[in-house]
């Protein structure tokens, strides 16, 4: 049995009595990196209630059920964010970010902590693959979001898409690596993969001089 | 080959092209319409590539969950944007013929119970297919010049309504049949509106 509240308060306790010693900005990432850590545990509590809600086996909850329960509360702690404390446009990418680091860093606590951390080669594999996941989430999400909450009834249409891409996202992913060989590794390669282009598109627009207004 | 397993991969072959192409030409042109056309086809992509992913890892489709439902339904809300851009310029009003277009295709969805069988996916669906119809009707009415565009995203709208209907009377799937028809006029109709969306965003 693995006690994810007990490695819960283990690693956010750090990171809470952190803000009591930093002023301005810099308290927002250990913030939102714990709000992120939070969310990762609900998340467990509702994708096992859902779990036992539809008899599904561990298999089945997560490709099926996981993918959705994760991204819906992923989503939550930015949209809090944006509608009670408003936010900058510019200021939501760095917040989802750090939400989906927060994330990826307690699932693979957990992961650690469950399976144990004898091999390296592989922890190095899953970790930079689950990273790059929730991080192509958050940017998603993040940039998405900022782009249109500029206009009332987009906000409300876009941000459910947005949404939904990153589930249809993370379902393939989750889809994948619950498989076995070449699909697997396609799985584990995919988002580090999708992760550099984004990283490559990002340096070559300055200089094809292109630029989304 | 089955050919569901065919069409599916067509679909994701086309609807992936065509949104790599709608990102490229957004950028081009610092196009918003062109992004949220871009993000709806990756949105309708990425639910079929789970879907037959799912058939051929699994060997079935998804029973349990909604991951594809919800992905096709998010591809839909950003063709629901794509139009909220559209039609930004315009004063919205109460019209009898878009209204009496978006009930019907409300109605339609409800009956059939189309991504359900959950009746909250069933609901979504028809808000949002009817809040597209709606806002099609309308700017078909208001703007003569791009009636193109509206026309094929309500042909869209017809195809994807039929599909849902074809299907119940059809159990066999490895075959080609009306089905597999009238999917993959859906999939040429919306790599379609990219070619008329850019046409409008150059035109501007």
């Amino acid at each position: 049995m693995t006690f994810i509240e007990n490695i819960f308060v283990c690693l956010a306790l750090p990171l809470i009595l952190s803000l009591l010693f930093t002023r301005g900005r810099a308290r927002s990432f250990p913030l939102f990196v714990v709000a992120g850590m939070s969310v990762c545990l609900l998340s467990a509590y509702v994708s096992s209630f859902f779990m036992g809600y539809c008899g599904a086996d561990a298999r089945v909850a997560v490709i099926e059920i996981t993918p959705v329960c994760e991204e819906i509360l992923k989503l939550l702690p930015l949209l809090f964010y944006l509608l009670i404390f408003e936010p900058k446009p510019r200021e939501l990418p760095g917040a989802a970010l750090a939400i989906a680091v927060g994330f990826a860093t307690f699932e693979n606590v957990c992961y650690l902590t469950e399976n144990g951390a004898e091999d390296l080669a592989f922890l190095l594999i899953r970790g930079i693959s689950a990273g790059a996941l929730h991080i192509l989430c958050g940017v998603l999400s993040g940039y998405g979001i900022a782009y249109v909450f500029r206009r009332r009834w987009l906000a409300l249409t876009g941000t459910v898409g947005i949404l939904g891409a990153c589930i249809g996202f993370h379902g393939i992913y989750n889809l994948l690596i619950t498989a076995q060989g070449v699909w697997k590794t396609a799985g584990y390669l995919f988002p580090s993969v999708l992760l550099v282009c984004l990283l490559v598109l990002r340096q070559l627009l300055p200089r094809l001089k292109l630029s989304f207004a | 080959m089955n050919f569901e397993l065919i069409d599916n991969l067509f679909q994701v072959a086309a609807l992936g092209c065509a949104a790599a192409a709608a990102v490229l030409l957004a950028l081009r042109h610092k196009s918003r319409p062109l992004l949220m056309l871009a993000l709806a086809y990756a949105c309708f992509a990425m639910g079929t590539l789970y879907f037959v992913l799912h058939l051929a890892i699994i060997g079935d489709i998804p029973r349990v969950f909604y991951v594809s439902e919800v992905s096709w339904l998010a591809s839909y809300l950003c063709f629901l944007s794509l139009q909220i851009l559209r039609t930004e310029t315009l004063r919205l009003r109460m019209r009898p013929l878009p209204a009496a277009g978006a009930a019907l295709t409300a109605a339609l969805v409800l009956h059939f119970r189309m991504l359900g069988p959950s009746i909250l996916m069933s609901l979504l669906f028809a808000l949002t297919l009817g809040a597209i119809v709606y806002l099609s009707a309308f700017h078909w009415q208001r703007c003569p010049a791009q009636r193109r565009t509206d026309g094929l995203l309500l042909g869209c709208i017809a195809l994807q309504l039929l599909l849902f209907i074809v299907s119940i009377f059809f159990s066999d799937f490895t075959r080609f049949n009306l089905y597999f028809a009238v999917d993959i006029a859906l999939t040429l109709s919306l790599a379609a509106l990219l070619p008329l969306t850019l046409r409008e965003v150059t035109d501007r």
